[in-house]
């Protein structure tokens, strides 16, 4: 993947989420998008992902324009959407299977790399939340996607595994050099996941201030407690607040 | 979630079915003697009745009769009305072109079929399936129309996302989120196609429902209650293998943790 770029704005009924976003992506890099609820943070995802279509603007990835969601962009959502119906082992065999390329074995592989193995046979809603999302997590890398977008994928579990989830996820990333998007409201999790961290603003959506994240990798939450954190903390913190206020005036 | 583990438990819950049942005999038992409902046979006639029905080769070979009514039908409707339904619950042009004709025909009731059906069909024997085939199609139909409408949009979205086309979303997403709704169609189409039988067997020349009527106008009344307790429990049977065959392939409803 070289660039991708994309520039557009409004939705139908003239509320523009999201407005003229120019972004380049590089291959390989984790970039997280941190901002207010409502700032069209997932409407960017979603316009990746391919299950919307921008009013304006385009998307390309490696130069091919993006039509309609494809194995090459794996999502992991909020609550995550593992198949009910099936098992654990079918959820993370579905991907390859859709393709007919099942490989034996692989489902166990990727559970034990989450730190789940032995819950191949189970159903999804047998699991923990935090157990469900690793589930999610390993249907993902099943597929094998250059891209992967994660929208608030840790903001539903308990603060202590979801700390276990972050250092998980930088695990899985240092290993395999996917590009990886990421949304949250939290900008501790921003910062200490990406390469950059993209601060956007509501209404319309946009995207404000850009912070490279110059921490040395392979990062641990220990990383978190060191004054250049803090800085970059406060300096995203700054910019956020700053934003808000903005905004309140506005509504004003 | 159930309370229903443990030996002690296990015995009232099997009791409580037998109650029921025990419970309708003994307020019809009361309602015959205290002269509440007129001519009505009591229990006694009917167990009297029925000792000597059971072994009675015309009573079994309406049971089979009856059995070729409903079942044959019953397949028709589920291999119409599932794929039916899906189409119907899935694309709009399919819905905006079917629903209002299904919804039009849906109420009328099977008696009032019957005139139809004979100037339709060459034979009674198709006319009396066409109305069992009606009573199963239209729940099995409207349930799967119904399970497919509900299927949460997410879903659909991450099968998209792991390379799924159009058609794969179907087998992945829709047929099997769709399944518990179909099953609960399914269940109540086999009902109906009971109740509908009696009404059909009107114009047959043989079958449960026909024995109902020839009881009626040979006045022989232990026998109709009979028959009409016998149709009652053939088609509560019936709807229980369906629901048992529906619940093995359904065990992913039953885990929660």
């Amino acid at each position: 993947m070289q660039g991708l770029t994309k520039i557009y704005d409004p939705d139908g009924e003239h509320v523009t989420a999201i407005e003229d976003i120019d972004l380049t992506i590089e291959a390989g890099e984790f970039v997280s998008l941190v901002g207010p609820s409502g700032c069209g943070k997932s409407t960017l995802l979603e316009c990746i992902a391919g299950f919307i279509e921008p009013s304006h603007g385009q998307m390309y990835i490696d130069g091919g324009r993006i039509d309609g969601p494809g194995a090459d962009r794996g999502v992991v959502f909020q609550e995550n959407r593992l198949l009910p119906w099936k098992t654990i082992r079918e959820n993370i065999d579905l991907g390859p299977k859709m393709r007919d390329g099942v490989e034996d074995g692989r489902a166990e592989e990727l559970l034990s790399k989450m730190g789940i193995e032995g819950t191949g046979s189970q159903y999804p809603t047998e699991l923990s939340g935090g157990m469900q999302q690793r589930a999610e997590i390993a249907r993902l890398l099943a597929n094998d996607p250059e891209i992967m977008l994660m929208d608030e994928p840790f903001s539903a579990l308990d603060a202590l595994t979801k700390e276990i989830m972050q250092e998980l996820l930088l695990d899985i990333w240092e290993e395999d050099n996917r590009t990886v998007v990421f949304i949250t409201h939290d900008v501790e999790e921003a910062i200490f996941l990406a390469d950059r961290v993209l601060i956007m603003t509501a209404g319309p959506g946009e995207i404000k201030e850009t912070i490279d994240v110059d921490l040395e990798r392979p990062r641990d939450l220990d990383v978190t407690t060191t004054p250049h954190f803090n800085e970059l903390r406060k300096e995203a913190l700054g910019h956020i607040v700053e934003e808000a206020r903005e905004a309140m005036e506005g509504g004003q | 979630m159930s309370v229903t583990q443990g030996y002690d438990i296990d015995i009232v819950e099997r009791f409580k079915p037998v109650a029921s049942i025990v419970g309708l005999i003994v307020a019809w038992y009361a309602l015959v003697e205290a002269g509440m409902v007129g001519e009505l046979p009591g229990p006694i006639p009917v167990i009297t009745a029925a000792i000597e029905l059971i072994p009675n080769p015309e009573v079994h070979s309406s049971i089979i009769a009856s059995f070729r009514h409903i079942y044959i039908p019953y397949i028709l409707a589920v291999i119409l009305g599932v794929p039916l339904g899906i189409a119907i619950g899935w694309n709009t042009l399919f819905n905006d072109l079917m629903f209002p004709s299904l919804e039009i025909l849906r109420p009328v009731p099977p008696i009032a079929w019957l005139p139809i059906v004979i100037l339709v069909f060459p034979s009674t024997v198709q006319g009396i399936m066409f109305i069992t085939f009606l009573g199963a199609f239209f729940p099995i139909i409207l349930n799967t129309i119904s399970g497919v409408r509900s299927i949460e949009e997410d879903y659909i979205k991450a099968v998209r996302c792991l390379g799924g086309s159009r058609f794969q979303v179907i087998r992945e997403v829709v047929i099997p989120a769709a399944l518990p709704s179909i099953h609960t169609g399914l269940i109540v189409g086999m009902g109906l196609a009971w109740i509908n039988l009696v009404a059909a067997e009107m114009i047959a020349s043989d079958g449960l429902g026909r024995f109902v009527w020839v009881s009626y106008t040979s006045s022989s009344y232990p026998n109709i209650l009979f028959t009409v307790l016998l149709i009652g429990a053939l088609g509560y049977a019936s709807s229980e293998i369906v629901r048992w065959i529906g619940n093995q392939r359904l065990q992913w409803t039953k885990k929660s943790g």
